[in-house]
This record gives structure tokens, C-alpha cells and sequence, in this order.
């Protein structure tokens, strides 16, 4: 699996829009995920997500620690590579 | 403290200690109605009707030294295993919960230090064994339950300063110190809030205020009141972790609070349950005592089944703090709201067997129960109510939906083994703001539901897991949204019913006696009522388990004994 | 969702209309709940009230008109008593219904002498303590205060240790054994005046005090071979029990029809508190399930006010068939509010628990409205009543088809109460029952909508009930609550009359927006069902958004959401920001 950051961050996008909250297109990696309809319920099921996805244990607090979908994808490769 | 006491209390970390020393409290405190005693319930009603702060007993506690089992051992207390502190406060709760609530809030008040560790845990440990009352300072007036809207502020710099006020709080007036959530950042977002130890003596008391006494339903001699803070200089080092982590240290703080309440609660259980059974054997009714009717065992029987109940899920909740503190964020929640909304409904169900007993005080022995019925409203309100509670069960529909990881029952059973304790203070690492699979006790109700073989409880044992079955599906399909529907909440309800069951039979399972006919007669009517209350079972039918264990209980208190999951457990040797 | 219909303006008050003379709680006045609240934590009642009923008269409307009082119908006797109900149950406990039930069974049962003698006496604005139950004693026949006959007297030893007014009122009616044998015949209602002896015979000094309702004033009332003429004896000797227990047909009809209007305020009070209290960014109200706690409150509180109101129309109706409605009513109308009052704290949460202004009088109310279920003449009671009529009640019941529908048409005139036709038999007529089933009523329920589904289904669990019942009387020669085999049938009876009533009065209350309202019905329809099948389960979205919001539009406009009294409006609404 690629899990590199722009991977990642392109599936956090398509994360977003499955939530049906935004439309793609309204939004950049650096619009932050609270003015994307993301509030501490989809924080949680996202954290599911990326669980499901890249096998990879997170609590919330990751999207609190990275507030945009670029720094998150950052904080998601970040931990992949150091628990590979 | 006097050394005799001492010596009761300090005794080497195993089982055998914990019992004694829950058994030595326990008879430490005496009989209630013994006047002479350390709570007695008369001074108790008297104290509430003129909502009049209980000093008395609050310093006969802490002569005993309970404080010091809030305290892990690591910081220099006795705190090993959550158990042993939360039978205290049960003993205490049983006979005044405003006693309980006054001096239990120190625990909820410092655990955030626990969790956070650093030199903080030690001057935290230090306030706490020198039997400082340490409140809890979340809330503030108009906010609520609504933590990420806190305005109290603290600006951290060389010093940190703060600003704001917090009401309605537990000890604000009397403690000497409060742990306060507070703003140290305008940005928005969950890393904005810190968690600030203010410690009275050691601020500047002209910028410190307390609030007037608020006037409360139920345990009216508390010190609810607030705390104003008005430029208050607070050393930087008080700081309770990180700054801009204070959220996730409240949260984190709250999966432990939690639990620690259902105490509370199971001593009102104790209160309750012993005034109608008292009044049962012993009540001059013409034409014999009412013990005698059958509708008065099963009403008995069922008000007994649900303080077990609310006591298995105690001892449950517990154990999983230290078993599965991964899962403590659901296991936290669903133990907050069953255990006070189980004891409120039997309050509230016993009252009109006690008849106008249940409303009198000062007559003919009468004012305890009317007392704890009000006392009892204020444990699923504080530190998250039932509500919120429910949403966090909610919150975590996706989690418990998940794929199932296969749980050993007996593993869970074995964790709940009486004569088992915890190797020691749990890991606070391990704490998650959200479960990855929900809560190993729901996902193990199949399983217990087959330990059980041929034994009766397993029929409604059954009708339980299969509704567990189908509310888990719905649960699967409803909808995520930050303001659940009802029909969420409702659902949330019946997990944790399904969740109380698990507690009832693993808790039994794991007792001295689990095959014999004392455990199943109390596994049955709980499970019995369970799946009453589910819907799944009609009130006739559960009627012949509760007669069973109204009996029993009438039997047990015309020996002086009382039913309980623990059965064996503080009398062992 | 489209908003309710709007009612008509509401009728102008009588002017002897206690809401009038007592003002808006909500506002700075004597009797405001602000003061209600004070008097409440002092453990006594507002005197101000007080003086406000003596003016006004208040003992008169407990003396039937023909003896010069007030009281022709019992409905309008209940209307012209909720003002104080929707305030202070404390006072309308101890001021009005501890009168009211002493007086009934001197209108029951007394001589002209004695009726004229007791009239006389409230008119001048007296009062009467009713010394009936002993505490622990279970059923008025174990009733252990003595009265032995002493020539031309009787010496009353023993004591009653919860007596409304014990200390103050200025009469007693006092139940007394006055036969040695055991059963309901050994017992004598005896009358007696503080004015002719008290002490050394008599101590009420001692106070007893309640958790709720701690306004009132109860005490013990202790007697010492208290001498009481045998005139003063209220029918003759060995019929107490029987006496009482037909008078107890009539304050188990009206207090849960009073206890409707404190409930009535609360809701009031949850609906301001919902809307104003902010949370999440939004305000309580917001919340689909505070929506959804409210919504329950709301359809537990409309079927309590249709089912209690009929009941009170039943005595003036068919006295002879009010033994087991008016026990029905006495078991699940407090219970009914007991349960919204529950929901209600719950969506009140930390502002209950800690009293906050201007909420602070719903803990009181809560802690008020739960002594009503649990009073001396509690459900026990009442399901007992109903377990003794059940061999005649059942046959009677399925004798009759079509419901008298008078007992529905809430607020039609009324003629004075027959208290000679209250009987403790069943009856010959089951009309709440037959509600379920009456054609008349279906006609004019419509023909379309979810609610009539729901009534099919209801009146078939109507018969199941009735044919479970048999079962339970063939097997059980005594009639007994003792089990859950009595209780939990009883029980589902009491839940199926009370649907019973409820379409009834959607039957006959066109122009009333809310009835009228087939989401309303089916709500209400619903909630029985759920309530049958022992589930504590939410109302669809649909159905809460419906009582939501004729809640909301009611405490908007500051009309009442009781259906039985649909011109009653309280006080103009208070000018915007003044809450109290
Ligand atoms: C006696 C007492 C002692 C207290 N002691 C302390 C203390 O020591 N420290 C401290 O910090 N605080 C304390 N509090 C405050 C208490 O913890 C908070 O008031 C409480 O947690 C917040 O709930 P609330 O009842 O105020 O309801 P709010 O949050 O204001 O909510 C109002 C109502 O909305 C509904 N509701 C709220 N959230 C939800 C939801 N998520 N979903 C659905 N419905 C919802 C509920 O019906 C609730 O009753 C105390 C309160 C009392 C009464």
C-alpha cells in the first residue's frame, strides 16, 4: 500500500466528501476540517477509517493535533513510518 | 488519627488486605441507627432538613484515612485497586450520600493528575493525603455539559493567570483546592483548554471569591457553591499536564470519574433496599407483617435484583478499568448511566410499598428513604449526566457495530474472579478517547450467555443477547450525527441493559460460589428484570424469580445479613 | 412541518377566577413562585394565598349548593381549583382537598342535622381534618383507634399520625373501631368539635413533616378517651369503612384531576427552560431527544387530563359506575404524571437538581407531585378497589356496546352530585371501555389517519385484557393484588380505560385544535400501547414534533395545554425579558 503523504491525502479527501458534508471542489488540503462539516462525531468515524485503511491504531486526537487534511495526511504517514 | 485505626488501614497490598480493610471501614462507621455511630441516619435527616454541611462525619472520615486511598501508591497512597476506594464510598453512600459525595469529589478532583503524571501528580498527592478537599472545577453557569465552550481563561506565561468562574461545584467553598478547566488559547478547537490545580493557599486570596451555597434538591447539606477568580496568579507549575491538553486530560479524567461515582449509587441502593426490608420484617401491620404477602416478595425481589445490578456493574466497571482501560471511554459511560437510572426507577418503583413511609420524616423511624430517594437524582446529573452519557454510547455505535474480535468469556470471567485483584495502578497510557471495539463485555454476552449451560438464568440470558443481536444491527445503520435522534438514545439505553447483563453474569460467574443456588437465584432475577425492562420478557413472568429473591433477602435480613454480588467477598478471611 | 392550529381567543374569566386573584407566579406578587419557593424551604404555606381563599370563599365550594354552597358541578369545582394546584399543591392539599374529603362523607352519609351543622360551619370558613388511616395499618378496616360507647357517648382512644390540619382545623372526622369483630362493619365515622373538649383528651402539637409537599401543615393527633357525643356519630354505627369507601370515589376522581394542573405548570416551566437554556450553540429545545422527553411528558399529561377530567364527569354521569373508574383513575393518573415529571427533571438536568431562578419552583413540584401517588389512599389502594369489583365489572362490561358519550363532552353543564348513588358495586355499565369500541366514537374520530389503527389494536387488547381477567378471577376465588398475576392485568386495564376515555373526548371535542389533531391522537394512542407492552420507548419524529410544537405555541401565547379546559387562558403573557 502507498502511504505516502499526497496518498494519504487524496484519500482523506475522498474521506470528506463520502461524509457528504462538502461538495469536492469546495475546499483545499488546508481548509480546516472543522469548516469542513467535520465535528468530534466524524472525527471518530474517521478515525475507524484510517484504522480500517492503514491498519493503524489513532485516537482523535490526531485530527485535533492536525487540523487540515494536509497536516493530518502528514500525521498519518508520519506514524506509519515509525511503526514500520 | 488515632494509631489503633492506622493499623486497621495499613495493611500489604493483596486481596486478603483489601477486604480487611473495606470490612474494618465498614464496621468502623458502625450502625446507622445506632446514635453513637460515625453517620448516624437520624443526625443525617436532621442535618438535610436544615441543609447543614455534615463536618462531623466528613472529619471521622478522613480520621480514617480514606483520602489516602485516592492517592496511587506510586505518589505515596494505597491506591491499587479502584475497588477498594469505591466500597468505602459505598459504605459511607449507605448510610449519607452527602457524606459520600462531599468526600469522594477529592478523588474525582485529582485523578486528571494521575493520568497526567509529572511533578504535578506529587504536589497533587501531597494536598490530597494531607486530607485537603480537592474539588473538581469543569462546569460554569449556563455552560453545562458543554466543555469546548469553557470561558474561564488562563493566560500561561511566566506566571499563569486566571479569570472566570466556576459554578455549580462540589466543595468550591470548603476545599482548599480546585482543579480548573480554563481557556490558555483563542484559537478554536479541542487544544485550547489546560487544566490548572488552584491551590487557595498558595493564590493570592483577594483574588479568589466563593459564590454563594446553591440550594439542592437532594444532599442539601453539601457545599455546592463556585468559585470566582479574578486575576488569580497561579504558579506555572501547578499546570495538571500539557498546556492546550486540558480537554483531552478532562476526558481522559472522566473515564475514570465515572465509574468512580456508581459507588453513589449502589450505597443509595443499600439505603433503600434496607428501609423496605426492615419495614417488612418488622412493621406492626395488622394482619402480619407485610413480608407475609406474596406481592411484597416480589416487589422486594425486584427493587434487591436491582441494587445487584447496579452493584455487578460497579464491580465490573471496576475491574475494566484496570482489565480494559483501552475501553474504559464506553465502559466509563455505560456504567454512568445504568447504575443511577437503575437505582432512581427502583427508588422510585419501592416508594408506594412504603406508603406514606417513603415521604415522612422524624416519624416512627422514617426519614432516611425520603432522604436518599432526593440524594440519590444528583448522581446521574454531575460529571456528565445521563444524556451525555447515552451520547457517548451513541458516539461509539460505530466501534461496537465493528467486525467482532472473538473475546474468551472466560477470560472476562476470570478478571472478575473475587479472589483476583489488579496487579496495580493502571496505565494511563492506555487510555483512548474512543474504544476500538467497543467494550470486550458486550461483545463476551454470547459467550457468558453459554458458560451459563443448563443453569435457568440462561433463558433470559438468552432473550438479552439476541436483543443485543438486533439493537447492535439498528445501532449499525443509525444515522452519525452530532445531535442524535430519540431513537439513537434509546437504542444507546438498551446496550447498556445488554451491557448489565454481561456485568450480572460475569460477576457471578466469578464469585466463591458460582454454581450455587444463592448466585443463580440472584443471576436470574436480574437477568429477569433485565429483559423486563428490554421489553423482552412480560412483568408476570419475571415475577417468580423476584418472589424467589424477595425471599431470600427477607431471610438474609432477619439474619442481619444483605444480598450481594460480593457475596463472601469482604467476609472472607 | 406545518405549525398547529391556531385556538380561538380565549373566553373572558368569571371574576371570581382564582387565576385572577392570584396573578402571574411568573411576576413579582404575593403569591408569585418566587415566594411559593420561599414558603416551601420554611415549611409552610403562603398566607397571603391563604387569606386570598378566605376571601374568596374557598370552603363553600366544598358544600353541595343545597346546603347553600358552591358546589353543583365537581368539574367546575376542579377548574375553579387548579389555579391553586398550578401553584402550591401544599396549599390545595391542605386548604381545600383535606376539607373537601372530610365534608364528602358527611354528605354521604350524615343526618340533615349533622349536613346542616357541618355546612354552617365552612361557610363561616372552617375547616374539617379527616382522621381516617393509621400509618402502617394498610386498609381502613385495621384501623386501631377505639371508640367505646360510654352512655350517651363515645371515648375515642388512639392515635392518627398523618392528619392534614391536625392542629388547626376546628372539626375531625374521626375513624374509629367501635365493634370487636374483624372486617369492614366494626368501624364508625365519629365527629368531632375542638370547640366542645380538646385537652387533656387530645394533643395535636406534634408536627410531622413530609419530603414533599412540605408546606403542609401535618400532624399527629393523639386522643385520650375523648368524649364524643353518639349524635355525632356519621351513619349508623359499623358503617365507616363503607362510608369511606364510597367517599373516596370522589377525591380519587378529583385530586389527580387537580395534580393535572401542576403538572400543566411544569411543562410550562420546561418548555421556557428548553428554549432559553443554550447549549452546543443552540439552545436545549434544539436536541432531538430533549424534544423527544418533552413529547412523552406532554402525551403522558394529555392522556391523564382526558382520563381524570372523565372520571369527574362520571360522578355526576353514572355515580352507580364509579367505583372502578374512579379507582382506575386514582391508580394511573398519578402515576401517568409522576412519569412526565420524571422526564421533565431529566431535561431540566443540573437546573433541577441545583434550584436555579426563575425554574427553581419545578423541584418543588416534582417532590409535590410525588407524594400524590403515594398517599393514604395510594395505588395499592385503588388496584385493590378494582380486584374486589372485577366478577361484577367484568360482566357488566360486556354488556354494553355504545358508550354514554356524556361522560366525554368535557364542560357540559353538570347537575348537582348524587351522593347517594355512589354505591360500592361495580356497576352496570363500563363506559370507558366500551369507548374503545363504540361506533359513535369511531364516527367521529374520522376516517382517516394512523390513530385509528392504533384505537383497532387497543380495543382488541381491550378484550384481551377482559379475557385474561377471567382467568385470573376463575383461579383466584379471593380477589387479591397480592401477585403479579392481579397486579400486571390491573394494570394493563387501568392503561386501556384510559384510552378508552382519551378518544372519547377526541370524540367531542370539535374546535379544540389539539384533539382534534389526528397526530396528537395517535401520539396519545401510542403511548399506551407502549406503555402496554412495558416498553419506555420514544414517539415517532413525526408525533414529537407535534406536541412539541403546541407546547411551544401554548407557552408562547400563554394558553394552557390541558385539553379539559380549553377557554381557560392564564394571565396575559408577561412583557418580553420579564421573567419574574
Ligand atoms: C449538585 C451538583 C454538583 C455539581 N458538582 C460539580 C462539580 O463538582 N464540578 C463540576 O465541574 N460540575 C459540577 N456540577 C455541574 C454538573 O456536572 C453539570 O451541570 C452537568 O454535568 C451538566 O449538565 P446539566 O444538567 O447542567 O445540563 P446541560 O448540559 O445544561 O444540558 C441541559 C439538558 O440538556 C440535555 N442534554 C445535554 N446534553 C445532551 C446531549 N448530549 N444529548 C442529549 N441531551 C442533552 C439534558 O436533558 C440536560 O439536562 C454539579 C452540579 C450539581 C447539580
Amino acid at each position: 500500500m502507498n502511504t505516502d503523504a499526497s496518498t494519504i491525502e487524496a484519500w482523506l479527501e475522498g474521506r470528506v466528501v463520502a461524509y457528504g458534508k462538502v461538495d469536492i471542489g469546495s475546499f483545499t488540503p488546508e481548509t480546516p476540517l472543522a469548516e469542513l462539516g467535520l465535528d468530534s462525531v466524524y472525527a471518530l468515524t474517521l478515525c475507524g477509517d484510517i484504522e480500517d485503511r492503514f491498519d493503524l491504531e489513532v485516537d482523535p486526537t490526531i485530527v485535533w493535533d492536525h487540523p487540515t487534511i494536509r497536516s493530518l495526511a502528514h500525521g498519518i504517514a508520519g506514524r506509519l513510518a515509525a511503526a514500520a | 488519627m488515632s494509631t489503633a485505626d492506622h493499623a486497621v488501614l495499613d495493611e500489604a497490598p493483596t486481596v486478603r488486605a483489601a477486604r480487611r480493610v473495606v470490612r474494618e471501614f465498614e464496621r468502623h462507621l458502625g450502625d446507622p441507627r445506632d446514635a453513637a455511630s460515625v453517620i448516624p441516619v437520624d443526625r443525617s435527616v436532621g442535618l438535610d432538613e436544615r441543609r447543614e454541611f455534615p463536618a462531623d462525619a466528613i472529619a471521622a472520615v478522613d480520621e480514617l484515612g480514606l483520602q489516602r486511598w485516592y492517592v496511587p501508591e506510586a505518589h505515596g497512597g494505597e491506591l491499587r485497586d479502584f475497588l477498594v476506594p469505591m466500597l468505602m464510598i459505598r459504605s459511607i453512600a449507605r448510610r449519607d450520600l452527602t457524606v459520600a459525595v462531599a468526600h469522594g469529589v477529592t478523588f474525582l478532583g485529582a485523578v486528571g493528575a494521575w493520568i497526567t503524571g509529572g511533578p504535578i501528580a506529587r504536589t497533587m498527592a501531597e494536598l490530597v493525603l494531607d486530607g485537603g478537599p480537592v474539588s473538581w472545577g469543569l462546569t460554569e453557569r449556563g455552560r453545562g455539559s458543554d466543555l469546548s465552550n469553557t470561558a474561564t481563561t488562563a493566560s500561561i506565561g511566566g506566571h499563569v493567570v486566571l479569570d472566570g468562574e466556576k459554578w455549580p461545584i462540589n466543595n468550591a467553598t470548603r476545599g482548599r483546592a480546585m482543579t480548573v478547566l480554563a481557556r490558555s488559547s483563542d484559537q478554536p478547537g479541542p487544544r485550547s483548554l489546560s487544566l490548572v490545580l488552584v491551590d487557595k493557599r498558595r493564590v493570592d486570596a483577594a483574588t479568589l471569591t466563593t459564590l454563594p451555597k446553591v440550594a439542592t434538591h437532594g444532599t442539601r447539606g453539601a457545599d455546592i457553591s463556585g468559585l470566582a477568580m479574578r486575576r488569580a496568579v497561579v504558579d506555572p507549575e501547578m499546570l495538571v499536564g500539557e498546556p492546550g491538553h486540558g480537554l483531552e486530560t478532562v476526558l481522559k479524567s472522566l473515564q475514570l470519574t465515572r465509574p468512580l461515582t456508581t459507588p453513589l449509587s449502589v450505597g443509595a441502593a443499600d439505603h433503600a433496599i434496607g428501609v423496605a426490608l426492615e419495614f417488612a420484617v418488622t412493621s406492626p401491620a395488622v394482619g402480619g407483617p407485610p413480608a407475609r404477602r406474596p406481592s411484597t416478595r416480589s416487589t422486594l425481589g425486584t427493587a434487591v435484583a436491582d441494587g445487584l445490578l447496579a452493584e455487578a456493574v460497579m464491580v465490573a466497571a471496576a475491574r475494566e478499568m484496570h482489565h480494559a482501560t483501552h475501553e474504559m471511554a464506553l465502559v466509563s459511560s455505560l456504567a454512568k448511566f445504568l447504575v443511577p437510572n437503575t437505582v432512581d426507577l427502583l427508588v422510585r418503583e419501592i416508594a408506594p410499598f412504603l406508603g406514606e413511609r417513603s415521604q415522612l420524616l422524624g416519624v416512627a423511624g422514617a426519614g432516611g428513604f425520603q432522604k436518599v430517594a432526593r440524594d440519590n437524582r444528583v448522581v446521574g446529573i454531575f460529571d456528565g449526566n445521563s444524556m451525555v452519557n447515552l451520547n457517548m454510547i451513541v458516539n461509539e455505535f460505530g466501534t461496537i457495530a465493528r467486525p467482532d474480535d472473538p473475546v474468551d468469556a472466560s477470560l472476562v470471567v476470570a478478571s472478575m474472579r473475587h479472589d483476583a485483584a489488579p496487579d496495580g495502578w493502571l496505565d494511563p497510557g492506555r487510555l483512548r478517547l474512543v474504544t476500538r471495539r467497543g467494550s470486550r463485555l458486550l461483545r463476551a454476552l454470547p459467550g457468558l450467555v453459554d458458560l451459563l449451560g443448563p443453569r435457568e438464568s440462561a433463558r433470559p440470558a438468552r432473550r438479552i443477547a439476541s436483543e443485543l443481536d438486533r439493537v447492535v444491527d439498528l445501532a449499525a445503520g443509525a444515522p452519525r450525527a452530532a445531535m442524535p435522534s430519540a431513537r439513537s438514545f434509546e437504542l444507546a439505553e438498551r446496550i447498556a441493559l445488554c451491557f448489565g447483563a454481561s456485568c450480572a453474569i460475569a460477576v457471578e460467574l466469578g464469585g466463591p460460589d458460582a454454581a450455587g443456588a444463592a448466585s443463580e437465584a440472584r443471576l436470574r432475577a436480574m437477568l429477569d428484570r433485565i429483559a423486563v425492562r428490554l421489553g423482552v420478557l412480560d412483568a408476570a413472568s419475571a415475577s417468580a424469580s423476584a418472589s424467589l429473591l424477595g425471599d431470600l433477602a427477607l431471610e438474609a435480613t432477619r439474619d442481619g445479613r444483605r444480598l450481594s454480588v460480593l457475596e463472601g467477598w469482604e467476609a472472607a478471611p | 412541518m406545518s405549525r398547529p392550529r391556531v385556538d380561538a381567543e380565549p373566553r373572558v374569566r368569571e371574576p371570581d377566577d382564582l387565576e385572577v386573584r392570584f396573578g402571574d407566579p411568573r411576576t413579582t406578587g404575593p403569591f408569585d413562585y418566587a415566594s411559593i419557593v420561599a414558603d416551601d424551604e420554611a415549611r409552610r404555606v403562603s398566607t397571603a394565598a391563604e387569606a386570598l381563599l378566605d376571601e374568596w370563599g374557598a370552603a363553600a365550594d366544598f358544600v353541595p349548593a343545597a346546603l347553600g354552597g358552591r358546589w353543583v358541578s365537581t368539574e367546575e369545582l376542579v377548574h375553579r381549583w387548579r389555579p391553586v394546584f398550578r401553584r402550591d399543591p401544599s396549599l390545595g392539599l391542605g386548604h381545600g382537598v383535606a376539607t373537601l374529603t372530610a365534608a364528602t362523607h358527611v354528605w354521604i352519609a350524615g343526618d340533615p342535622a349533622q349536613q346542616a351543622a357541618v355546612a354552617a360551619r365552612l361557610l363561616r370558613g372552617e375547616r374539617i381534618a379527616a382522621g381516617l388511616d393509621e400509618l402502617d395499618r394498610g386498609d381502613l378496616e385495621h384501623v386501631a383507634c377505639t371508640a367505646a360507647l360510654d352512655g350517651d357517648r363515645w371515648l375515642v382512644s388512639g392515635v392518627k399520625q398523618v392528619v392534614d390540619n391536625a392542629d388547626r382545623a376546628e372539626s375531625m372526622l374521626i375513624l374509629a373501631r367501635t365493634g370487636s369483630g374483624s372486617g369492614p362493619r366494626s368501624h364508625s365515622l365519629l365527629l368531632w368539635d375542638r370547640d366542645a373538649v380538646a385537652a387533656p383528651h387530645v394533643d395535636t402539637a406534634r408536627r410531622v413533616l413530609t419530603g414533599g409537599t412540605r408546606g403542609r401543615r401535618l400532624g399527629a393527633a393523639e386522643f385520650r378517651e375523648l368524649p364524643v357525643p353518639v349524635g355525632r356519630t356519621v351513619g349508623p354505627p359499623g358503617t365507616g369503612v363503607p362510608t369511606a369507601r364510597i367517599a373516596s370515589q370522589v377525591t380519587r376522581a378529583v385530586l389527580p384531576a387537580l395534580a393535572v394542573a401542576t403538572v400543566d405548570s411544569s411543562l410550562e416551566l420546561a418548555v421556557r427552560y428548553a428554549g432559553e437554556r443554550s447549549l452546543y450553540g443552540g439552545s436545549v429545545l434544539d436536541l432531538p431527544q430533549s424534544r423527544a422527553l418533552l413529547a412523552g411528558a406532554i402525551a403522558d399529561f394529555l392522556l391523564a387530563d382526558a382520563f381524570s377530567s372523565v372520571v369527574v364527569r362520571g360522578l355526576h354521569v353514572a355515580p352507580e359506575d364509579c367505583l372502578v373508574p374512579t379507582a382506575a383513575s386514582g391508580y394511573l393518573v398519578p402515576q401517568l404524571l409522576s412519569s412526565a415529571m420524571q422526564d421533565l427533571s431529566v431535561l431540566f438536568g443540573s437546573t433541577f437538581y441545583a434550584r436555579v431562578e426563575p425554574y427553581d419552583v419545578f423541584e418543588k413540584f416534582l417532590r409535590d407531585v410525588a407524594v400524590l401517588s403515594i398517599g393514604h389512599d395510594g395505588t395499592d389502594a385503588c388496584l385493590r378497589t378494582i380486584a374486589a369489583g372485577l366478577d361484577g365489572w367484568l360482566d357488566s362490561s360486556r354488556g354494553i356496546a355504545a358508550a354514554d358519550r356524556a361522560w366525554f363532552r368535557l364542560g357540559a353543564p353538570l347537575g348537582p352530585l348524587a351522593f347517594d348513588r355512589l354505591g360500592l358495586d361495580a356497576g352496570p355499565g363500563d363506559v370507558l371501555g366500551a369507548a374503545l369500541r363504540d361506533p359513535g366514537v369511531r364516527a367521529a374520530l374520522g376516517t382517516n389517519g394512523q390513530h385509528l389503527a392504533v384505537l383497532d389494536r387497543l380495543a382488541d387488547a381491550f378484550d384481551a385484557a377482559r379475557d385474561e381477567l377471567d382467568l385470573v378471577v376463575a383461579r383466584a376465588p379471593e380477589p387479591s393484588t397480592d401477585t403479579a398475576e392481579w397486579a400486571v392485568p390491573l394494570h394493563r386495564l387501568t392503561l386501556l380505560l384510559a384510552a378508552g376515555a382519551f378518544a372519547g373526548v377526541c370524540a367531542e371535542r370539535e374546535g379544540d385544535p389539539i384533539t382534534a389533531d389526528p397526530l396528537v391522537r395517535e401520539a396519545c394512542l401510542r403511548r399506551v400501547e407502549d406503555r402496554l407492552a412495558g416498553r419506555a420507548g420514544s414517539l415517532e419524529p413525526e408525533l414529537v414534533e407535534r406536541l412539541v410544537a403546541y407546547a411551544v405555541d401554548r407557552t408562547d401565547r400563554g394558553i394552557r395545554l390541558t385539553i379539559s379546559t380549553r377557554d381557560d387562558a392564564r394571565d396575559p403573557a408577561p412583557k418580553e425579558g420579564d421573567v419574574r
